[in-house]
């Protein structure tokens, strides 16, 4: 079940990533609409953080491509903003919380420019929306996980993107936090912006989302929720039905595949 | 003292040369020090190290004499190609960086004191001072060596403040630089250049084996005292030149002294000095703050059974049950707290509260309610247990909880 749109936020071809010789994401066909919440879902070692990473290009594909609002991604990196996964980095890391969030600042100065008083206006007003401002001096490593995640976020709003890409922002955070994140979600999405975000709660993702990309190494489907959220589409993504891929996957990586394109 | 004048008039070109290398080297080994623990990349400076051994040594086998700029060119070669080594090893097979890391440096370190080995059969080759790679010997910089390495410690300062925020940035999240279109590739680059070229320029100073410690022991003691990248890089700095002008303070007030060694010795005591008396991170305070805390529970509940006894709501066989007032650590919290005006002695040798006590008792009965309320209403806990419970939280309660506290009942 897949569904393409016209005009889309995001376009994936035959997009395939290795992961030390094994596919983590294999032969990914997709196009994804602007203006909604994406929830790429999907067991462990799906593919759904290499397939992030493979859109900001921090992987490179083993074949095939992603382009994004029809462009290459370094052309409109300006526009997309990108929240790696929480666990991701050391919050040991000798900094603030304010400082963290000017960090957003940097992806339109560069290297070298100076931040203005607009950029320290934007990034008060981002602490603000996740309700962090108040906690802005404090050293990063005092945080709790949702706090640290809505400091990222804080970082991602001052980017002031039209592309949200989040990497399981919902993982380790209080049911307060979460509330304000979907709810954070809800209003970028009031105005225009798209999001796409991996997450792993089946549960909650019907509430949250309105399109889904189901993945399972290889795409199981991509559409609005309603048509997605099937017990049949979701055992196949979930159910482990797939068992002679990852045997495939395995010999792969052992012997190697003969790439067509590249 | 006599020494110690003459030491600073820097009268003798030697001293002042090699004062100023080490406190120039201390500087820089230092600043570039702090990027590399930022990043974790600790190891892979000790590993570059002791890998531009075998380029030193073959920088002399080809020219026969000992030329710094040639030496110098050997130790780039070398460490730059034992760090190209360990990533490509841990990008291409199954290695891990660990593996990698002992690897390089015992191929490149053992090939480096073979060649040594070799060179000492020929002639002139311990008068040359090659040997002297391997501890360092800071007698042998000259005015020229000063003036190379005051070049590139301008050079390379100038480098990381022009770069600052790059360097910065991709410490902490470098997925996060690279997705805003920062060139992380290229500046890790410039940053394991920068170790190199301070590795390669260093080790005549403190020899291969130590250099890591140059590197790394001011940044780690800088560390105990911010929490600011910025100001790490200056007290790493100061504790640098300081070190560098101690050990070659001290090697010219004690015949035969090694300069890098000391230098080396002062710093690891200044890294001592900050892990036990740093504010916060340091061991003393964090004993002091357990202590602390022990002192603020016991006078917490003095003043909140005085409070109870106050009101009655409290025997006094039930108080002393509750505490042995007699203990020696209770009759010193009552003293603290007499000093503090929280409670006076009364004839009966029985203590009373006064108005400050009687506010801080109360409010500490308070929140002790107040927690019993909370977990009453959420936690589903068995009537008996909530009262204990209460004793050791309200302790930790303070007013930013007790808000959240209130609101949510």
């Amino acid at each position: 079940m897949i569904e393409n749109v016209k005009d889309p936020s995001l376009e994936a071809h035959n997009l395939t990533v290795f992961y030390q010789k094994r596919p983590a994401i294999w032969n990914l066909d997709f196009t994804l609409p602007k203006g909604k919440i994406i929830g790429i879902m999907g067991p462990n070692g799906s593919g759904k953080s290499t397939l992030l990473k493979s859109i900001m290009g921090i992987l490179k594909p083993n074949d095939g491509w992603v382009k994004v609002f029809q462009r290459k991604i370094d052309d409109v990196r300006f526009k997309v903003s990108y929240v790696p996964q929480r666990q991701s980095i050391d919050w040991d890391f000798p900094t603030n919380v304010f400082e963290v969030a000017k960090m957003g600042r940097i992806s339109s100065k560069g290297l070298f420019k100076r931040f203005t008083k607009t950029d320290l206006e934007i990034v008060k007003e981002s602490l603000h929306r996740v309700n962090m401002y108040d906690m802005r001096n404090r050293q990063i490593s005092e945080l709790s996980g949702g706090q640290q995640q809505r400091t990222f976020l804080a970082r991602a709003l001052s980017q002031e993107a039209d592309l949200f890409i989040m990497d399981e922002p919902f993982a380790g955070v209080d049911a307060a936090s979460e509330k304000a994140i979907i709810g954070l979600l809800n209003e970028l999405k009031s105005k225009g912006k798209t999001l796409l975000v991996v997450h792993h709660d089946l549960h909650s993702a019907k509430n949250y989302f309105d399109w889904l990309v189901l993945l399972n190494t290889r795409l199981v489907g991509s559409g609005p929720l309603e048509k997605l959220y099937t017990d049949e589409l979701l055992s196949e993504t979930y159910g482990g039905t797939l068992t002679s891929l990852s045997k495939i996957a395995t010999k792969i990586e052992k012997q190697g595949l003969p790439i067509r394109h590249k | 003292m006599e020494k110690i004048t003459e030491f600073f008039s820097f009268s003798d070109t030697t001293i002042l040369t090699v004062t100023l290398g080490s406190i120039l080297l201390g500087i820089l080994g230092s600043v570039v020090g702090v990027f590399t623990y930022l990043r974790k990349r600790v190891l892979i400076g000790d590993v570059i190290a002791h890998s531009v051994l075998p380029g030193l040594v073959l920088g002399f086998l080809v020219l026969n004499e000992k030329s710094f700029i040639v030496l110098l060119i050997g130790a780039l070669i070398s460490g730059g190609l034992s760090s190209f080594l360990v990533d490509y090893i841990t990008h291409h097979s199954k290695l891990k960086t660990d593996a990698a890391l002992a690897l390089v440096l015992g191929v490149f370190f053992g090939f480096g004191t073979f060649l040594l080995t070799k060179l000492q059969g020929h002639s002139g080759a311990s008068q040359a001072g090659i040997d002297a790679y391997l501890f360092g010997q800071a007698a042998a910089i000259d005015l020229f060596d000063v003036q190379v390495i005051g070049v590139c410690c301008v050079l390379l300062l100038l480098t990381l403040l022009i770069f600052f925020r790059g360097f910065n940035i991709l410490s902490f999240d470098e997925q996060f630089a690279y997705s805003i279109g920062m060139p992380t590739q290229w500046l890790k680059f410039v940053l394991t250049s920068m170790t190199i070229i301070t590795v390669a320029l260093g080790v005549q100073l403190v020899g291969v084996v130590l250099m890591s410690a140059l590197l790394i022991t001011p940044t780690s003691a800088a560390r105990f005292w911010t929490s600011k990248v910025k100001i790490m890089l200056l007290l790493a700095a100061l504790f640098g030149a300081f070190g560098g002008l101690s050990g070659a303070l001290i090697s010219y007030l004690n015949y035969r002294m090694p300069t890098g060694p000391w230098i080396v010795i002062v710093l690891s005591f200044l890294a001592f000095l900050s892990f036990v008396f740093a504010p916060k991170k340091g061991v003393l305070f964090r004993l002091f703050s357990n202590v602390f805390f022990k002192i603020k529970i016991q006078k917490e509940n003095i003043l909140k059974d005085l409070f109870l006894l106050e009101n009655e709501t409290i025997e006094i066989e039930e108080l002393q049950e509750h505490q042995p007032s007699q203990s020696v650590f209770n009759r010193w919290v009552q003293r603290i707290l007499v000093y503090e005006k929280k409670i006076k002695k009364m004839e009966n040798r029985r203590f009373t509260l006064t108005a400050l006590g009687r506010a801080q008792g109360s409010k500490i009965f308070e929140r002790h309610k107040l927690w019993e309320k909370y977990i009453g209403k959420y936690m589903h806990l068995m009537r008996d247990h909530v009262h204990t419970d209460a004793e050791g939280i309200e302790h930790i309660i303070d007013e930013e909880i007790e808000r959240d506290l209130k609101s949510s009942i």
